[in-house]
This record gives structure tokens, C-alpha cells and sequence, in this order.
């Protein structure tokens, strides 16, 4: 977050400083970077209620702050998964891993894994899943 | 109860022995088989009205030349078409083979298709509007399998269908072809009174009343803007109306029947569908209690069945859909439904913590789950109480979530996901303490459940009265089949149908009858006008279409022919009082009664009519193929003299009556080569004076009435008209100084002292005498504005006596000098029709109308 925070500072900043007085661009930025600083515990807060749990027979995924959320997925239930990585999620080398199940309403997903991690995650799903398929 | 036409197998399809043989014949193994050569045409289904009703419009529009080419686009649009449609019938073929059904279709993608029997799971019948009217049916095959891929076979004939399906079935339970299907037990039918009132019931239904009363009120208040108030809603009551018939046919007179394989419904007024709710594929069941509703004790019931069809079929495999098993019911059908459906549903409820009422204030009194071993039950919502059961071992997915406020209040919301987007179950604000407990129990549970379904097949077999299953996979059946068929006997084949066909000829037949009659009696007749083609066009196809559903569904019976005539019959004679444009107005007889000789083209070529005193005493001397024109009644009433051309040029005709105007004999009185017409008598009688037009130039002769050689009386003059004391003949001819201003001019019958006498406007003919030979009456104007004009025999005191932007011409006077007669297309309606007036242009009234 810090870093997006300190580009978007340091260009607000600039904008309105070349087209007001200077002053005010400096009033820009300290305002800009003071949003990012609390945006940034925010998000650090949300990511650290986020995890999930392999147990047995079903995955287990919890996330949020404010709303608390816990789904329950069970491994026989999954369609499918995929992983997916945004260009932001690659430059760091992290990936997302998404499971779908045949109900429109299942949102389990488990963002900001390594790649390495997120793959083998998902290969150790689709096994489970495949060995504990059921129909519909 | 039961539909002879959607009868499944249980009676031996066809009882016509020799059709049943020729329709086996036509399916023998090893051999392909191609669709019905009307397959492409109904799948094109309601385009096809729209397409017909624009070449109808296109070809009727007489517009400037410049559309020609617009009209061949369309033609060869259709052409094209009618060839694609033709071609993906000759590529499609279908063959049964070593269990397997193979359909084989695509010109240039070519895809085959197999469709192995053992996992066929039920063989639905849709029989769309088009279908019906033909005689065809589609078959749709459901294999077993998640994606529930499905075959179609659109279409085969009714009679194929049938066959096809029992054999299908057969094949694929391994029973001989000939064993009949184990019956069905209906459980219960929508009755059609009950569907429409829910409908209306509905939010969907008050919007459509409310704006329909808004709409009906405001036109009867503000006649004037009520076009404009429902041409601008048009759009919006379109929609809302197709929205209501969908919702109405879709569930209309729907019979759920329990089969031995689910659940069987078959619903429809116009298409007919019959389609099969698997054991077993049930997702969740919700029901529905909305607010209007609940005083009547009425409910409704929807399944969600993964795998299901979309209506229209197209999209084969998403078709996740809710079913309304029950449209509409009471609480005793939907429990009695429910049991079937899900034999075991918890019954008992827990309520929530009275806490719960802060968050949710609307909803709470709805709030409350329930559980069993192998299901839940929540109900929820705020208007409608939402009552949603699904079985564990279809839990797709658990989720706990909890809100801010919620975690004040120590609540927590369990969501139960199935499969697809339209159900799923909430148990909403518990208690903390209890959905932490419940939580791990229902993962338990679902666990459970999944695992005792797992590796078996969902779908059962049973065993078909008395033959035994080769196969081992028998399967458990929670519903018992009744042991005897309590369904009613099959129709027997003296029964008599009307078969589609007939329906189809005979609903536009009897509207043509009907429009004949109305014509004849009413004076009702089509106008070429946009806004009655519409009509034409439209109503006979709404017309043949409510009639063939009703006589096909409802009555079926001989009633049902009579029905459909009396109100094919009858629809024109109600269109001709209340479509606007289309009553004839009424014709008044001339004041002194006179009788007239007229000349008019009602249909095609310009006859003789006789009117004697009013329209209502109209004789026609019969339709010929040539024109006969310019006629005029002698003062005696015995001849008419008229120009026709019969013999090539137009010559001049004498036909001679009888006392009350019957034709004795009619006699030829000039054959030159030149045209004669504007066919005028002298008083006496004796004399007839007409024009003669050869090439450039156009001459008034005079000829004896009863034969003779024609004498010329002046040049380059036309419309003769003798004055009523014989002394003059009134004609029109161009200014000497000015050749294209033509003026009234009067003679002597001898064709001396010719004197211009009127010159009011640019172009002045057709000259009328007053029955006191005083004034003239005659047709004056400019090339595109005709007029009727009046004025003294000297020319003074000239009047416009009718002007607008109407053509008006001059016809003469009536006898007893009150009225000037002319010819006006004042009525807009595509024809000049005779009216007279008084001599100031007021009290103008239609006198015949042909």
C-alpha cells in the first residue's frame, strides 16, 4: 500500500501545486498520504483475518473485519479451481486461488498465496475433490 | 385429466392398427431418418408471423418506384431463408443402433451426435403453437449426467413421437418394446380460474390493472389525448402483457402427475410442454406466500432442478431453473406435494431470539429454521414468506457470516448454498452460541448425507409391471406406484378431433366468411388502409391461435369446431362496429327520389349501376371485363346511353329498360375509331350529345337516340350538357385567347351562336343545369384543387360552393332543383363516392357509396 500511496501522493501533489500555488500542493499530498496510512491499516487488518484451513473433508475459509465471513467448502462439492494472478499479483510473485462449486453463492477464494504455494494448493484440492466426487 | 394427445405409452400409441404399422415401418433399425419436412419452418416459429405479415405489408404498399428494389431485398431475404431451411433438413438424420440414438446434422460443421440408451433418463414432448397446428411433436432425450446434455429431435409427427419415445424408453429400461409404461398417477391440476386470479394477484398483474385503469379513465376524461397516452405506454403494456401471457400459458392447466421416474408436469394453453422432474435432482424446494395471497390460503411452489431445460430449449446445458410445480394452491396441495417431492421435511421450527427483531423488524416475524437428518427448512422475507427446503445432501457449500450489527446483537447468519443462482436457504440471525453449535453439526450432516448418496445412482428404475430388469441397478424409489393406473381409459378412436390442419384452414376460412357476411349486411368492407391491414393481418393470426388452443385443449370435441366458426363468424361483425374507419357511414336518398344512371369500379373495371331513388335500390346490370362509362339515364327512364369499350375503342351504347328498370336489350350506336364519351340527353329524349376524342382533339356531336350517322356541333369542346328547355347545350372549351383556359360555354343545339359565358377559374368544365335552366353548376379549379362552383347562365354571380383540399367535381342537380350532386373523396377511404349538398355548400350528405 505504501508504495502506491507515495506515487499517488507524489503526483496529486505535483498536479495541483503546478496548477495552484505550491502550497497547496504540499496540502495535497500530506492529505493523500495521510488516507494511504490509514487505508493501509485497514487493508493490513484485513489480511490478517484472512486464512483458510484444509481439514478433512472440507476447506475451510475465513475472512473480513467488519463483516466476519466463514465458508465452509466441502472437497467433494468443487467444480472446479482456478489460480489467478493480476499484473500487481505477479510483480510480487503471488497468486490467487478460487473455488467453485455449483452454487453461484460460494465465494471462496484465497488471495496474496506465493505461486509456488497457490499451485500446489490447487493441485491438492483437485485431488481431494477428485477422490471425493459427488454428484449433484 | 388426462391428454390423448400428450399420452404417454401406457395405451398402445395410435389405435389406427394400419397408422401405427406405417409409422413402425418408418423406423426401422439400421435405416437414417430424416426429420418433417415442416421442421424448419415451426422451429422458425413466431419470426415466421413477423416475416409473413412484412412481405404482406411490403406487397401491398403501392409506393413510389424507388421501393421496387427495397421489395426484391426482401423477397430474396426470404428466399434465402426458405433455402437455409430446406438445406439443414436434407443434412439432419437420426438412426436407433446398438442402443444408441445418433443424430446427425450440419452442412459444413458436421457433428454427430450419440446418445446411449442405458443413460437416458426421461424423454420429454414439447409441442410448440406451430407444432400443434401441423401435427408435430419434438422429443427431447435427458441423459444422466451433470451437465444434463440433452438431444433434440424437432420435429417428428405426433403419431412418430410417440412411437419413438415408448421405443426409446424401452431400449434404454431393456424391456420389450412392447410393454406398456408403468402408468401415472395424477396428483392434481391447476385450475384455470385460480391461475388467472393469481396472476392478477400478482404484483406484475396489479401494475398491468392499475395501468390499465389509469389509462381507461384518462380516455374517457381527455378523449383527445387518450392516442397519445396509449401510443406513448404502448412499448410498456407490450411488454407487460407478453410477461403476463408467458406466466399464464407457461403454467396454464398444469398436471403434475407422479411418474415412475419423478415428477411429471404438462402445462400450456398454445405450446404445449411436457417435461419431467427426475427423482433425485431436486436441489432445494422453496415456497412462496406473497401478501396478496395469504388471505386466500394460496401458495406457491417452485423446485430448482440442476440440469433443467430452458423453455425454449436453446441453451441446452445452463438451463438451471426454477420450476413452479404448483403455480398456485392451497397449503394442503403444496404439503401433499412436499411429501412427494422430499418425503421427510423437518417439521418442527425454531424461532429466533427476540433480539433478532432490532435488525431485521420486517423480516422477523417470518424468521425460523428447522432440521432434521436429512434436510432443513428455513423461512424467511419481508413481504412473502419465503419457505425453503433442501435436502443435505445437496449443500453445495456453508457459509457464516456476521455483520456489525449483528455482532452487537450476538447474531449470526448460516448460509446454505445449492447449486445454481435461485435458491439458498438462510438460517438468519441466530444466536452466536447457537450457530456455533449448529454450524459444525450441518457439516456433519451434509457430510453424512453426501456420503450415503455417493456411488449410487440418483436417478431409479423401477420395475415395470411385472418384467423383470436385466440389469442390476435396480434403485430404491421413495414413492410407491400405485398398483393400479387410476388415470382415465384413453380416448377411444370414435372420439372425433378436429385434426390441426383442419383447425388451421377453418379459422381463417371463417373469418373470410365472416368479413363477406359483415360486407354484405353491415356495409363493413377492408379499407387499403395501414391501420386495417394491421387488423386484418393481425387478428385472424391471434384469432386462429386462441382458437386452436382452446379447440385443442380445452373443448376438444365437436363443440369445439362449432365454437371456433361462431367466433370467427362473428369477430368481423364486432370489428365492423368497433374498428374505427371501418363502419360505413349511411347514405341518404337524393330529396325528389331521382332515379340515376351511374357508372362505377367497386371492384376493378367501371360497370353500370341503376340507382332508383336511394343506394338500397341499386340494380346492377353485371360485371364485365371491359369499362363501361359515362352513362346517362334518358328523361323517360327506358335508356341509358353509355361509352364502352367493349369492341376496342370506346363507342356510345344505347341499353334499353323496362318500366321498373330491368335491361331489355342493349344497342351499339357508333363504332369509329375516335372514343366517345360525356354521354348527355336532350329533354325530349330524342337526341344524345357526347364527345368524341381522337388523338389531340376532342369534338360534340349530337346523334338521333335511336340511330343514325353523328353530326359534329363544335371543335375542340367537351362535357355536352343540354339545358332543361332544350335550347342551349352547356359545354367547356378553352378561352379563344388563352388555349389551357377552358370556360363554360352555351350553344345552340345546332351548334350555332357558341358564347362564353363563365370564366371564374384557370379550368371551369363539367357544366350541370339547374332544373330551372337559371344557373350552372360546374367543376372549377386549378390543376391539383378541384372544386364545385356555381354560377348565373350569363356568368355573374360565380360561387364556390364546395372548395378544400378534397377533389370535388360537379354531377349534376337533383330534379327538384334543391341539391347539386357531385363526386368527393372526402371520405379518405380510397374512393370517390357520389354526395349532394344544398346550393351553398352546407347540409353535405353521402348519396351512394360503391
Amino acid at each position: 500500500v505504501a508504495v502506491p500511496t507515495g506515487v499517488v501522493a507524489a503526483v496529486a501533489g505535483s498536479v495541483s501545486g503546478i496548477s495552484n500555488a505550491p502550497s497547496t500542493g504540499v496540502i495535497v499530498a500530506a492529505c493523500v498520504t495521510a488516507l494511504g496510512v490509514v487505508v493501509d491499516r485497514f487493508v493490513q487488518r484485513r489480511v490478517r483475518t484472512w486464512g483458510y484451513c484444509e481439514r478433512d473433508d472440507d476447506l475451510l475459509v475465513k475472512r473480513g473485519v467488519l463483516f466476519s465471513r466463514l465458508s465452509v467448502v466441502p472437497y467433494g462439492r468443487m467444480q472446479f479451481i482456478d489460480v489467478s494472478a493480476g499484473p500487481i499479483e505477479r510483480s510480487f510473485g503471488l497468486a490467487t486461488v478460487r473455488m467453485h462449486t455449483a452454487a453461484a453463492a460460494t465465494d471462496a477464494r484465497i488471495p496474496g498465496l506465493s505461486r509456488v504455494d497457490a499451485a500446489e494448493l490447487r493441485d491438492h484440492l483437485a485431488t481431494l475433490g477428485e477422490s471425493r466426487a459427488a454428484g449433484l | 385429466v388426462t391428454d390423448p394427445l400428450h399420452q404417454m405409452p401406457a395405451s398402445p400409441p395410435g389405435t389406427d392398427p394400419v397408422r401405427k404399422d406405417v409409422a413402425r415401418s418408418a423406423m426401422s433399425e439400421t435405416k437414417w431418418h430424416r426429420l418433417h419436412p415442416l421442421s424448419p419452418v415451426v422451429r422458425t416459429g413466431r419470426a415466421l408471423y413477423v416475416l409473413v405479415f412484412l412481405l404482406l405489408l411490403t406487397m401491398t404498399r403501392e409506393g413510389p418506384n424507388g421501393q421496387d428494389s427495397r421489395f426484391v431485398l426482401d423477397i430474396a431475404f426470404a428466399a434465402v431463408l426458405v433455402v437455409a431451411g430446406v438445406i439443414s433438413w436434407l443434412v439432419t438424420r437420426w438412426r436407433v443402433e446398438e442402443g444408441t440414438l445418433r443424430i446427425e446434422t450440419g452442412l459444413i460443421r458436421r457433428s454427430s451426435q450419440r446418445f446411449p440408451l442405458v443413460r437416458l433418463q426421461a424423454v420429454d414432448t414439447v409441442r410448440p403453437l406451430l407444432a400443434r397446428v401441423f401435427g408435430l411433436a419434438e422429443l427431447r432425450l435427458r441423459m444422466a449426467g451433470d451437465a444434463g446434455t440433452s438431444g433434440r429431435l424437432a420435429y417428428l409427427t405426433e403419431s412418430q413421437a410417440d412411437l419413438l419415445r415408448a421405443r426409446l424408453l424401452a431400449l434404454a429400461h431393456r424391456i420389450a418394446e412392447e410393454t406398456p409404461a408403468p402408468p401415472e398417477r395424477v396428483l392434481f391440476s391447476v385450475p384455470s380460474g385460480r391461475l388467472i386470479a393469481s396472476i392478477l394477484l400478482s404484483p406484475l398483474g396489479l401494475s398491468v390493472i392499475v395501468v390499465g385503469a389509469v389509462l381507461l379513465s384518462g380516455s374517457v376524461m381527455a378523449p383527445a389525448t387518450a392516442g397519445i397516452s396509449v401510443g406513448g405506454t404502448a412499448v410498456t403494456i407490450i411488454v407487460l402483457m407478453t410477461v403476463l401471457w408467458r406466466q399464464f400459458n407457461g403454467d396454464f392447466e398444469l398436471t403434475v402427475s407422479q411418474a415412475h421416474d419423478g415428477l411429471r408436469l404438462r402445462a400450456g394453453l398454445l405450446t404445449m410442454n411436457a417435461e419431467t422432474i427426475l427423482q433425485g435432482r431436486v436441489q432445494a424446494v422453496r415456497m412462496v406466500e406473497p401478501l396478496l395471497w395469504r388471505p386466500l390460503g394460496w401458495c406457491r411452489m417452485h423446485v430448482d432442478v440442476a440440469g433443467r431445460h430452458r423453455p425454449q430449449g436453446e441453451s441446452d446445458v445452463e438451463g438451471r431453473e426454477l420450476r413452479a410445480v404448483l403455480p398456485v394452491g392451497t397449503r394442503e396441495d403444496a404439503r401433499r406435494l412436499l411429501e412427494i417431492i422430499m418425503p421427510d421435511a423437518p417439521s418442527d421450527r425454531i424461532r429466533p431470539p427476540s433480539r433478532a427483531r432490532l435488525k431485521t423488524p420486517l423480516r422477523y416475524h417470518n424468521l425460523s429454521w428447522g432440521r432434521n437428518e436429512t434436510s432443513l427448512v428455513t423461512t424467511s422475507g419481508r413481504v412473502a414468506r419465503v419457505t425453503d427446503w433442501v435436502p443435505h445432501a445437496k449443500v453445495q457449500s456453508l457459509r457464516w457470516v456476521q455483520g456489525p450489527v449483528q455482532r452487537r446483537l450476538r447474531l449470526a447468519t448460516i448460509h446454505v448454498d445449492t447449486a445454481g443462482r435461485n435458491v439458498h436457504a438462510t438460517i438468519r440471525d441466530r444466536d452466536t452460541g447457537e450457530t456455533d453449535r449448529v454450524l459444525p453439526e450441518l457439516i456433519a450432516l451434509c457430510r453424512a448425507a453426501r456420503r450415503s448418496s455417493h456411488g449410487t445412482r440418483q436417478w431409479a428404475l423401477v420395475q415395470p409391471l411385472g418384467t423383470t430388469l436385466s440389469t442390476a441397478t435396480t434403485r430404491h424409489l421413495s414413492v410407491p406406484v400405485p398398483p393400479r393406473p387410476d388415470i382415465a381409459p384413453p380416448p377411444s378412436a370414435a372420439r372425433w378431433h378436429w385434426s390441426g390442419l383442419e383447425i388451421a384452414l377453418a379459422a381463417p376460412l371463417g373469418w373470410l366468411g365472416g368479413s363477406w357476411v359483415a360486407w354484405r349486411s353491415l356495409g363493413w368492407y377492408p379499407l387499403p388502409s395501414a391501420k386495417l391491414l394491421f387488423v386484418l393481418g393481425w387478428v385472424p393470426v391471434l384469432l386462429v391461435g386462441l382458437s386452436v388452443g382452446l379447440a385443442r385443449s380445452v373443448l376438444r370435441r365437436r363443440t369445439a369446431g362449432m365454437v371456433l366458426m361462431a367466433i370467427a363468424v362473428a369477430a368481423p361483425m364486432v370489428a365492423a362496429h368497433l374498428v374505427p374507419g371501418v363502419k360505413q357511414p349511411t347514405q341518404y336518398p337524393i330529396p325528389g327520389r331521382p332515379w340515376l344512371a351511374v357508372s362505377a369500379a367497386p371492384n376493378g373495371a367501371s360497370n353500370l349501376y341503376l340507382m332508383k331513388g336511394d343506394a338500397d335500390h341499386l340494380v346492377s346490370f353485371g360485371e364485365t371485363p371491359w369499362t363501361e362509362g359515362s352513362a346517362a339515364l334518358s328523361p323517360d327512364h327506358r335508356h341509358i346511353a353509355f361509352a364502352s369499350n367493349r369492341y376496342g375503342s370506346y363507342d356510345l351504347f344505347v341499353m334499353d329498360l323496362d318500366p321498373s328498370g330491368n335491361r331489355i336489350r342493349t344497342r351499339r350506336l357508333t363504332d369509329g375509331p375516335g372514343d366517345e364519351s360525356e354521354v348527355a340527353w336532350s329533354p325530349d329524349g330524342r337526341r344524345i350529345v357526347f364527345t368524341v376524342r381522337g388523338g389531340e382533339s376532342s369534338t360534340i356531336h349530337v346523334i338521333e337516340a335511336s340511330g343514325g350517322t353523328p353530326r359534329a356541333l363544335a371543335d375542340n369542346a367537351l362535357n355536352p350538357e343540354w339545358s332543361p328547355d332544350g335550347r342551349w347545350i352547356a359545354y367547356s372549351a378553352p378561352d379563344p385567347s388563352d388555349r389551357t383556359d377552358y370556360d363554360i360555354w352555351v350553344m345552340r343545339p345546332d351548334g350555332s351562336h357558341p358564347r362564353d359565358v363563365i370564366d371564374a377559374t384557370p379550368t371551369d368544365w363539367s357544366p350541370g343545369w339547374s332544373a330551372d335552366g337559371g344557373r350552372i353548376a360546374f367543376t372549377g379549379g386549378r390543376d391539383d384543387h378541384w372544386g364545385v362552383y356555381l354560377a348565373d347562365v350569363d356568368g355573374a354571380g360565380v360561387m364556390a360552393v364546395m372548395r378544400g383540399s378534397d377533389t370535388n367535381q360537379a354531377f349534376g342537380w337533383s330534379p327538384d332543383g334543391s341539391k347539386i350532386l357531385f363526386l368527393s373523396d372526402r371520405s379518405h377511404t380510397g374512393g370517390t363516392f357520389l354526395y349532394f349538398m344544398n346550393p351553398d355548400g352546407t347540409n353535405v350528405r353521402l348519396a351512394l357509396r360503391l
